[in-house]
């Protein structure tokens, strides 16, 4: 029964926030496209797309992620597409850029423990070594910073320019920053092993 | 027998690599001197763990990190190769291929065999991948560190060449993550 209800809760909660953002992006979307502001209405655009994205999980019958992780993604999109982007946070903020790096690190590490419950029932769980769970954490993690950082030197190629303009040393950050967060939730994954 | 197989091979490499330091020494180049010094410890280490070790060897890793050396070391410092630009892509495309066979090796021992068989292909797939691609980066933050610390020049190419090994990484991985989810898939719909 609880479960049940936690389900639809998981349900309406997406559908609830991924419509708040959706209509957010677009009146931004507007808003620049009217005052001529290319590359903000390209982020707004960019935005709709990530808002929509946790509705796929709607025609799940029983939603995988836990309530955390569907928030987190949501502050996510958040801080990256309208503080990070729009607001401008990642010119002016010199942190801002790594934090979010460290904060996705930490995400997308139980993004990887929810992925090791799908990919491995239950039964053979016990025969899996634990170490299998930190390393897939882990690494799955420090993939997602790499992901990013190839998504941003080839959009800076490209069209954009601007995304790696700190050079390499702000990409090495980017990417310590990112380790750090998913390291951060492997150890935990090993503490937490029995439980999960 | 793979034992046996794994000394010859390393043994071959070290004493290679100990002449060759010899020759490059009695010369003066002193710098491809101290790479091939290397080349000797590097190529020591299977070959002591082959000999005093009761480590079960996978044939594949050992092989491919020696070619790996003759690559990196041989060829692309002693011989100079990594002047040419893309060899140094191309090594780290191989060994994001070899990091790929290390992450599966480890895998398999990490699991008990019975397991195999319920775990989703996904899994051995974004593991395989993901595994190597961390090598990759640790890579990058080794070479950083040093540049940071001991104020080398390993990353002297900057961010386009930071990027452009990772990206090499990356797709060597990805090659390896392709082929061990489809041979963990052929073998599953076998047994079942």
């Amino acid at each position: 029964m609880t479960l049940e209800w936690g389900g639809k809760l998981k349900h309406k909660l997406i559908i609830i926030l991924s419509i708040l953002y959706i209509i957010f992006m677009a009146v931004l979307l507007f808003y620049y496209l009217h005052k001529g502001d290319s590359s903000r209405w390209q982020v707004s655009g960019g935005g709709i797309l990530v808002s929509a994205l946790p509705l796929v999980l709607i025609f799940c019958k029983k939603i995988p992620f836990n309530i955390p992780t569907i928030l987190g993604y949501y502050l996510f999109v958040l801080c990256t597409i309208y503080l990070g982007s729009i607001a401008s946070f990642y010119l002016h903020l010199k942190w801002w850029d790594s934090t979010i790096h460290f904060y996705k690190g930490i995400w997308v590490g139980f993004f990887g423990i929810t992925l090791y419950k799908i990919c491995i029932p239950e039964k053979v769980r016990s025969d899996v070594s634990h170490w299998v769970l930190f390393l897939f954490v882990l690494s799955l993690s420090v993939t997602s910073s790499v992901l990013w950082e190839i998504y941003e030197f080839v959009g800076d190629i490209t069209f954009t320019h601007t995304m790696q303009r700190g050079g390499n040393t702000d990409t090495m950050y980017d990417l310590l920053a990112g380790t750090a967060g998913g390291l951060l939730v492997a150890f935990y994954s090993l503490f937490r092993k029995s439980k999960v | 027998m793979n034992r046996k197989l794994v000394i010859i091979l390393s043994l071959a490499y070290v004493l290679f690599m100990a002449i060759l330091a010899f020759n490059l020494y009695s010369t003066g180049a002193s710098f491809k001197g101290a790479v091939a010094i290397g080349g000797v410890v590097c190529g020591a280490i299977p070959l002591f763990l082959a000999l005093f070790t009761k480590l079960q060897f996978n044939l594949p890793i050992v092989v491919s990190y020696l070619i790996f050396l003759v690559g990196s070391q041989y060829f692309g410092s002693i011989r100079g190769w990594y002047g040419l630009g893309w060899w140094d892509t191309f090594m780290h495309f191989i060994s994001g291929a070899i990091l790929a066979f290390a992450g599966i090796a480890l895998y398999e021992r990490l699991i008990h065999r019975n397991a195999g068989d319920d775990i989703s292909p996904w899994f051995v797939f974004l593991f395989t991948l993901s595994f190597a691609a961390m090598g990759g980066v640790l890579w990058e933050i080794y070479e950083f560190s040093s540049d940071q610390f001991f104020g080398m020049t390993l990353q002297g190419g900057g961010n386009k060449d930071t990027m452009t090994d990772l990206i090499a990484d990356t797709v060597g991985g990805l090659a390896i993550a392709i082929y061990s989810g489809i041979r963990t898939k052929i073998k599953q719909s076998k047994s079942n």
